[in-house]
């Protein structure tokens, strides 16, 4: 199990480790909120601007009014065009992150995903329920080598049931009843297999990400996994170009899938 | 219920040692294990030959000398180590260990159960503990192994000259309370003891250390040197490579290139500290109390683990913390006082000065009028001026006001990238005054200057943090006095604890 502290309460921050301040409020005690980061972490985290583009969360840059250049060239290629649908973000990728995700994923501090946790599950119970959550998988070397896939960690938070609080949230933003126990959630599919061990993504520039042209992503042909029409969120942690995010939804597609949308915590 | 009564009784089972050192003990005492140990780390398959190259020897030899270090860390494979440790010339052993209640980490010897992370782990398929302390040094978990030498020592890797005098080329005079102290300091290396030694701000500690240093490496001993920060290492080692002119002395501090040369003088910030084990006969800690605060406990015993069993530990320090002074007062610590500056002047004790609602008046755009008035006279008399606040928001705005009074005012904190050049500036007397949070409290030598705390009430500013404050002014021969006031907003009693550990100082006799 993911845990960030082997007691029950965290008594530092998750990331900077000093102590948190002990602040007595009744939202911990009816939402189970945790408060796992520091305020000065906290801020570390830049939420991305208003005015992103609709399909991949990217920053409007001036002159583009309601989509993105990236999308609109990703469109207009014949091979890759209504691959991935859709791609929600959250937060800048700046330095401060780069080392976030450095101690993350590098130096292996897997607990420092359930900073997300929370975000991740709220996002899913209000626009994926339905939806198949599907990690990036990385291949059997550095899988090894890391002890764990940070994508098939922030998916697994999405599996786990559901809290009554959390479910009457849910049931509050859609001003929907539906019977509690039908809000469910969909199991993690483990649809895809790496093949090709490449250079770590982070190494490479954007023109070697864009040309690489093989597809490092085998479908996992088994029938517990099978994602024919069903319709799959893709989880990773960084969206840069949306390369392989698009060649993990090329396979799926493949597969019959019904729709691939895409949930990335930095953009 | 027995160890209950034990208790009542009084009589304590364990021994008097603090408890980093308890722990440092019982990180050692987790023994060695030998290659068998570990079917599952190193399945038989990976084992193809026994036999190693030997140019590998040398470098792990060289690598492992005195340090406990990680695969990632030793740049091997397993395929590589498996032959070495099957003929004993390294063991292993897990990095985390389980305890009575929860676990210890045997290299930053955490045992809070808070600070522990746990994750599914694919390399062993369960669920592995690992150790979130000391992560950025390469992770700790479960199913990692630490590896620690057992080559055959040679004599020696540097022939030593015989007298004293060789090894030590420095001819400074010391003061009759740094005499005293240096002598105390070789008779503890000698007993192999430990020993405080108290001096105030400014007293020379570093040339107080230089004859036992010469001592402890005529009879071939290991020295550490530890010290909290980068800048103090940077500081020390061309002072200590001109005075011990033929001993290998390295550095080490985490962007330092020498990390793998065996020395027999390791200066070391503590951080470096935490990957030696049962290296060193001689272990002296500078500024004992200054370690950053979250890593306290872990920095003390990386210090514990690092000296060897009986070993000498030298506590320097201005500002003893309670458990220290406590020690002392029980006589179960040695300690030696240095009340006096190496000049021999008298401490400038500090002036308390009410200045109301600081943080109100700094909303509104102004400083505290006494405040003004203070820095307008000294920037007219042409008084270089420490101005220490608590914050990084107070420092913003307290040096925003202030160029109103000079334009050349700067104020400094420890993530600001021109900190280097803002000091060098402010010694230079380009920046008459220089607003700064704590970090410069320690180590910096500004002659001539005036020293004064904003908000002095405010918790940061602790006794200790208010003496080494003070102790900024009236450090050079020339000019051995200088003000320093402390504007508050009611006295509090670390304040007061402040003062009088000052006028205590003074008032005690060098003997």
């Amino acid at each position: 199990m993911l845990r960030g502290s082997l007691r029950n309460e965290m008594k530092h921050c998750l990331y900077c480790l000093a102590p948190l301040p002990e602040h007595f409020q009744w939202k911990n005690v009816f939402l189970s909120e945790t408060t796992l980061l520091c305020e000065t972490c906290r801020n570390m985290f830049t939420p991305l601007p208003k005015n992103v583009c609709p399909k991949c969360s990217k920053p409007l840059q001036k002159g583009e009014e309601t989509q993105c250049h990236d999308c609109i060239r990703w469109e207009k290629s014949t091979h890759w065009k209504g691959i991935l649908e859709h791609n929600t973000s959250f937060y800048v990728y700046n330095d401060d992150i780069k080392d976030f995700v450095a101690r993350w994923k590098y130096r292996g501090d897997a607990a420092l995903a359930l900073v997300f946790k929370e975000k991740l599950r709220r996002l899913y119970l209000q626009n994926y329920v339905d939806y198949y959550p599907v990690p990036i998988p990385l291949s059997k070397e550095r899988f090894t080598e890391r002890g764990f896939n940070q994508s098939a960690l922030l998916a697994s938070f999405l599996a786990t049931p559901y809290t009554i609080f959390e479910k009457l949230q849910w049931m509050r933003t859609h001003r929907t009843y539906r019977k509690l126990k039908e809000i469910a959630p969909q199991p993690v599919l483990h649809a895809l297999r790496r093949n090709i061990d490449e250079k770590k993504q982070s190494k490479k520039s954007r023109y070697e990400r864009l040309t690489f042209t093989k597809n490092p992503f085998v479908s996992v042909s088994s029938h517990e996994v099978s994602v024919k029409g069903k319709k799959i969120l893709l989880i990773d942690d960084i969206y840069t170009t949306g390369m392989t995010l698009r060649k993990a939804a090329y396979r799926l597609k493949e597969e019959e899938a019904a729709s691939v949308r895409s949930i990335t915590l930095f953009r | 219920m027995f160890s209950y009564f034990h208790f009542l009784s009084g009589k304590r089972k364990k021994t008097d040692l603090p408890p980093h050192a308890q722990r440092a003990q019982v990180a050692r005492e987790v023994g060695p294990l030998s290659f068998d140990a570990f079917p599952s780390y190193f399945p038989s398959q990976l084992i193809h030959s026994s036999s190693y190259s030997s140019e590998l020897y040398s470098q792990l030899k060289e690598k492992l000398y005195g340090k406990e270090l990680l695969l990632e860390e030793l740049q091997v494979t397993k395929e590589e180590m498996a032959p070495f440790l099957k003929a004993g010339l390294i063991t292993a052993r897990i990095g985390i260990q389980p305890r009575k209640k929860g676990y210890i980490c045997l290299r930053c010897g955490t045992d809070d159960l808070s600070l522990f992370g746990s994750y599914p782990c694919a390399r062993c398929q369960q669920t592995c503990i690992y150790c979130r302390n000391c992560i950025q040094m390469g992770k700790i978990s479960t199913c990692t192994l630490l590896f620690r030498s057992h080559f055959p020592e040679e004599t020696s890797f540097e022939t030593y000259p015989q007298s004293e005098n060789d090894i030590l080329q420095w001819d400074g005079q010391l003061s009759l309370g740094q005499q005293k102290a240096s002598d105390k300091i070789v008779e503890a290396i000698e007993k192999r003891r430990e020993l405080l030694v108290w001096a105030v701000c400014g007293a020379g500690k570093t040339e107080v250390l230089f004859h036992g240093m010469a001592h402890a490496l005529k009879k071939q001993f290991r020295v550490l040197l530890a010290t909290p920060r980068t800048d103090v290492v940077l500081e020390l080692l061309p002072r200590l490579r001109k005075v011990f002119p033929l001993t290998v002395i390295s550095g080490l501090y985490s962007a330092s290139t020498e990390k793998h040369l065996p020395a027999s003088i390791v200066v070391a910030t503590t951080h470096q500290v935490m990957r030696f084990v049962d290296a060193f006969d001689v272990v002296i800690i500078d500024e004992v109390d200054a370690f950053p605060y979250s890593l306290d406990s872990s920095l003390k015993y990386a210090v514990a683990k690092a000296g060897k069993r009986e070993s000498a530990t030298i506590y320097l320090t201005a500002t003893p913390d309670p458990t220290l002074t406590s020690r002392v007062q029980q006589k179960t610590l040695p300690a030696v006082k240095i009340p006096r500056r190496f000049h021999g002047h008298p401490l400038p004790v500090p002036k308390l000065s009410w200045c109301g609602n600081w943080e109100r008046k700094l909303k509104q755009k102004e400083v505290p009028k006494q405040v003004w008035e203070w820095c307008r006279v000294r920037i007219e008399s042409g008084t270089p001026v420490f101005l220490f606040v608590p914050s990084v928001t107070s420092l913003q705005q307290v040096t925003d006001i202030l160029k109103k009074l000079h334009p050349n005012i700067e104020g400094v904190h420890s993530a600001d990238e021109e900190r280097l050049t803002k000091v060098s500036a402010f010694r230079e007397g380009t920046i008459p005054i220089l607003v700064t949070t704590t970090i410069l409290e320690r180590g910096v030598t500004v002659p001539r200057v005036d020293v004064a705390v904003i908000g002095a009430e405010q918790d940061i500013f602790t006794e200790s943090a208010l003496v080494q404050i003070a102790g900024r002014a009236g450090r050079s021969h020339n000019h051995p006095t200088g003000d320093v006031v402390y504007f508050h907003y009611g006295v509090t009693a670390e304040m007061n604890k402040a003062i009088t550990h000052i006028k205590k100082m003074n008032n005690t006799p060098i003997r």
